[in-house]
């Protein structure tokens, strides 16, 4: 205990056991100061007398309450209420007392008003992301029902129609297909996606067949030929004149009215539909009957499924550490009050009651600003886009038993979380509160919850599943929020003074190493799951990642033509400025009988720059051949071919090249062979940024239906890589939600300090002194909060990274970049409360007393 | 000395450099103490005065002793010196046993003292106190009375203070009257 010298009885103290407010049995007689058996006269409620003869005397307000343990029995409340029993009269004093501390935190004046405020701001920010993540659901719902609303179904039966319908004979074949296809109303549709810098575009050229050709959601109307419609996105990037100079050439004819949202993915969603004319069935264009497939979302992995609840657990968890530490601001201010109350009667679990009806009331403000919060972000989510992805506000529909679960949880844990902190408050006179002597932190139960957290991990089965992991992160992000006091207690114990600047910081953290705590066990639990998520992320990104063997340093886009001249192709995308080298060649596949034969050899037609760069030849010229891998059959497809010399590939990872006949073009002059496909390897000027997107206009002007490709050394499974950028969205969020609430703290303890801050000017303490005092008050707990995030985020990652059958490596240059962004964030938060602290600073704050 | 609310203490303050006054002049040592910056001001205030008020004056989280060093460290004395200084003071007003304590753990007395203590360390040219009995109980506010009045005349230092009681005013050598924001009377003893 601390040394006391007012006249307080030791049984004031609300943390005390043995003090002299025990609890009264309700009907039994002379049961001494229990809040239960008093009639409680509260403000504005009549008392009643209990059934063991309590005394109803009225709190502040209404009537000093008579709550020091010494209640008696009979006499009536001074508010003259009726005779009810026990158990009446027992919710009746609690609903008082409850209603007492709401009216307290309204009537507390300006000083009280914004203290709340400051709790409910951090209430509410909570509770607005939390209504984000309970509406991840919906979310994915509606992006899922939009994704398959815009698959084009194929005819039943012309599903893979024969390649000799060539999209190079379209116009000629193109009334062939609208005449047998009669009544049919069927749309031919071929799909022209692009790509522009590095996001998507979603492009399809569209031909009706028939009146009631079938139309994709998000159109009024089909496209005429020379129409686009585009999304809304799209259009706003077409505005720009990036867009309009490297993107508008691709799209092809004039912009004619938007994609409605039941077309599109998201806000952000870059897509187009064109109308087109000649378009004939083949292999890039196929008879759509109807859009909209009911077939089944694919099973997710099941590692990325338990991934997905690790981002959640991992995100959310500092969310709720940040709420409860909203609710603990402005602690002293109301501990004060509270203690007022115990000295004039209120006894423990009156003090209590009062104190969760303070908390009520913050929550309830907080939530209600959630709320609105949350229906602002629905508002303007639509012009929101984070890391490529956006999402419709309508889709912002918290389902309903997360939404409950947000609506009661919150206000319940800030009543609890409230409670909790009135463990150690002791009153004395004049309304001094006073912390009961800090007691020694003990380790133990704050390692049981890391320790209980391996051990779920640890016993993870494939039965067990999700549910456990989850269990696990939780207990184990939680023991680290537990430990951070502890750590932060034991260490700063051992500093001793230093410069003045220095002593003050490490005294007030030796003060309350708690509360130092609190204020970043937040970014601590965050960056402690975000090194386990890097950790567990980088663990099976090698499973979800395919080497393509793709030389990038030879070709960075593949494009592939429907037009068979691919001297004209090499000479367009050769003169394309921007394209170092193009590699084009007409690649003419075996035929089924030669596959049949087991012959997979392939003809390959091209200049002799190209076949130089392909082959290890020495000499060429238009007119020789040249044959890959054994000798050459004599016929291909029923040409003859000319005589032909052996020759070796040049190194090719990629694969693009097979065994098989290299000719020239005038060595196949007058064969009558198939339709070949033209490919082209295109290496870009790594200089200009713009060659890439110059090459795909050039592609799309050859040939509309060309198909381009950026060449990458690896492919991402495209699930992992939504998963990891929803991370990436979700941390940024977090993050900033984080920097926020922790600028709120620290504005709300200047201005708990700002008569000790004013005292120290007073007497000529410079600013300098104190603005260093207070960087150092956040640098070490940061310090010992991002140390213990680093061995608790490698720990939990390594753990998670074995339930995986993952080896467990670590990116040490990861961690440490996210520790540092962590701790980045808390000075920025200290350096943006400085001005604050030096308008705190004024003498004039004195005054304010 | 004066009523509550007749603005004893906005005077002080004024006198002090804390705030500005609205109008008039105060001067100091020839030096008007409008005239001065912030820094200035607090230079002033860290070197010739000293301050007592009547509650809320120690920093919590300081230890009594480190609090009297306090200004001295401000002024860049060593810390064991000014601790060993503090030591001194704290022992003059009889609260050496406290000197390990944090203010939230000494009786009210013991803190008036301990910043009695404070506001002489850098033995200040005048010593300003704003009701620095207001929150004792008359044997200890007598006590720190006897103690602040003994310690400042052996210093030579000038004592600034505000009271509103008759028995407090009564130490002082001239008592100035403030009632409704003006002074209206002079009193010399």
């Amino acid at each position: 205990m601390s040394r006391t010298t007012g006249a307080a009885p030791r049984g004031d103290d609300m943390a005390g056991d043995g003090g002299g407010s025990r609890q009264g049995v309700p009907g039994g007689g002379g049961s001494r100061g229990g809040g239960g058996s008093r009639g409680g006269g509260m403000p504005g409620g009549g008392g009643s007398r209990g059934a063991g003869g309590s005394r109803g005397d009225g709190m502040p307000g209404g009537g000093g309450s008579r709550g020091d343990g010494g209640s008696r029995g009979g006499g009536d409340s001074p508010g003259g209420g009726a005779r009810r029993g026990p158990a009446t009269a027992r919710r009746g004093g609690a609903l008082r007392e409850l209603a007492l501390g709401a009216r307290l935190t309204l009537a507390g004046g300006r000083s009280g008003l914004l203290r709340s405020g400051f709790t409910a701001f951090g209430v509410a920010l909570g509770v607005a992301v939390l209504l984000v993540a309970a509406s991840l659901p919906t979310i994915g719902d509606g992006r899922r029902a939009r994704s398959q609303a815009r698959v084009d179904q194929a005819e039943p039966g012309d599903a893979g129609a024969p390649s000799g319908a060539a999209a190079g004979a379209a116009s000629s074949s193109a009334g062939d297909g609208a005449a047998a296809s009669g009544a049919r109303a069927t749309t031919l549709l071929a799909p022209v996606d692009t790509r522009f810098r590095d996001r998507d575009v979603y492009g399809r050229l569209l031909q009706p067949d028939g009146a009631h050709a079938p139309l994709p959601p998000g159109l009024e109307r089909m496209p005429r030929v020379g129409e686009a419609f585009v999304s809304p996105a799209l259009r706003r990037l077409l505005a720009t004149p990036d867009g309009r100079r490297l993107l508008a050439p691709r799209i092809p004819g004039r912009i004619a009215g938007e994609i409605g949202r039941d077309g599109l993915l998201g806000p952000g969603d870059l897509a187009f539909y064109a109308g087109a004319q000649g378009l004939a069935e083949g292999p890039r264009v196929t008879r759509v009957a109807h859009f909209g497939s009911d077939a089944p979302t694919p099973p997710l992995h099941p590692v990325l499924a338990l991934l997905i609840v690790i981002v959640l657990v991992a995100l959310l968890l500092p969310v709720g550490v940040l709420v409860a530490a909203a609710v603990r601001t402005g602690g002293e201010d109301r501990d004060r009050r509270l203690a007022a109350l115990r000295l004039i009667g209120a006894d423990r679990r009156m003090a209590r009651r009062i104190a969760a009806g303070e908390a009520l009331v913050s929550a309830g403000a907080g939530l209600l600003g959630g709320v609105l919060l949350f229906l602002l972000a629905r508002n303007v989510a639509d012009g929101v886009e984070l890391w490529g992805m956006s999402v419709y506000g309508a889709d912002l529909r918290p389902t309903l038993p997360l939404a409950a679960a947000v609506v009661l949880g919150v206000p319940g844990a800030a009543v609890l979380v409230s409670l909790v902190a009135l463990r150690r408050v002791v009153a004395e006179p004049l309304g001094v509160v006073r912390r009961a002597e800090p007691i020694r932190r003990r380790v133990w139960w704050r390692l049981l919850l890391p320790a209980a957290g391996v051990a779920a991990l640890a016993t993870t089965d494939d039965a067990s599943g999700e549910l456990q992991v989850a269990i696990g992160v939780i207990a184990l992000l939680l023991g680290v929020a537990a430990l951070l006091p502890w750590l932060v207690e034991r260490v700063v114990a051992r500093f001793g003074a230093g410069p003045v600047a220095w002593q003050l910081a490490i005294r007030r953290l030796q003060l309350d190493p708690g509360g130092a705590a609190r204020a970043v066990s937040g970014i601590t639990v965050a960056v402690a799951g975000a090194i386990a998520l890097q950790m567990v992320f980088a663990g099976v990104e090698r499973d979800f990642t395919r080497d393509t063997g793709i030389d990038v340093s030879r070709a960075q886009l593949s494009a592939t033509f429907t037009t068979t001249d691919a001297g004209a192709v090499d000479d367009r995308l050769g003169e394309t400025r921007g394209v170092r080298a193009a590699i084009t060649v007409a690649e003419y596949a075996p035929t089924e009988a030669a596959l049949a034969r087991g012959d997979h050899r392939t003809l390959y037609v091209a200049r002799c720059t190209t076949l130089r760069a392909v082959l290890a030849i020495e000499g060429c010229h238009d007119g020789d051949a040249f044959s890959v891998g054994g000798a050459p059959p004599k016929t291909f497809a029923g040409w003859t071919l000319p005589r032909t010399r052996a020759a070796g590939l040049h190194a090719d990872s990629a694969g693009w090249f097979r065994a098989g006949v290299y000719t020239t073009p005038a060595a196949v002059e007058g064969a009558a062979l198939p339709a070949p496909q033209v490919n082209a390897y295109l290496s870009l000027d790594p200089d200009d940024a713009d060659a890439a997107e110059r090459a795909r206009n050039a592609a799309a002007g050859i040939d509309p239906l060309a198909t381009v490709i950026t060449l990458r050394r690896t492919r991402t499974d495209a699930q992992f890589a939504q998963l990891r950028r929803a991370l990436f969205v979700g941390a940024s969020v977090v993050i900033a939600l984080i920097g926020l609430s922790l600028l709120l703290t620290a504005l709300e303890q200047l201005r708990e300090r700002r008569r000790a801050l004013a005292v120290l000017v007073a007497f000529g303490t410079p600013r300098g002194t104190l603005s260093w005092s207070l960087l150092w008050q956040s640098a070490v707990p940061v310090a010992l909060g991002l140390g213990i995030a680093l061995c608790a985020g490698i720990g939990l990652g390594a753990v998670l990274l074995r339930i995986l059958d993952t080896p467990v490596r670590v990116a040490w240059g990861d961690a440490v970049g996210l520790a540092a962004v962590g701790g980045l964030v808390v000075l920025a938060v200290t350096a943006a409360s400085l001005p604050v602290l030096w308008r705190a600073l004024r003498p004039e704050g004195l005054r304010t007393e | 000395m004066g009523p509550s609310g007749s603005g004893k203490s906005t005077l002080l303050h004024c006198i002090a450099g804390i705030v500005r006054p609205d109008a008039g002049v105060v001067e100091y040592d020839g030096c008007e103490l409008s005239a001065l910056s912030d820094v200035e001001r607090s230079a002033l205030r860290r070197r010739e005065f000293g301050f007592v008020f009547q509650f809320g004056q120690l920093v919590p989280e300081l230890s009594c002793r480190e609090n009297v060093a306090l200004p001295l460290r401000l002024e860049g004395v060593k810390r064991r010196v000014a601790e060993r200084r503090a030591d001194e003071l704290l022992a003059l007003l009889e609260v050496a046993e406290v000197a390990g304590a944090r203010p939230g753990g000494v009786s009210g007395g013991e803190g008036q003292r301990v910043a009695v203590a404070r506001a002489l360390a850098t033995e200040p040219r005048v010593l300003f106190a704003d009701e620095p009995t207001g929150a004792l109980d008359s044997l200890n506010g007598e006590r720190v009375m006897d103690l602040l009045t003994a310690a400042a005349r052996e210093r030579q230092t000038a004592v600034v203070l505000v009271t509103h009681e008759a028995r407090v005013a009564a130490y002082s050598d001239r008592e100035v009257i403030v009632r409704d924001g003006r002074t209206r009377d002079l009193v010399s003893s």
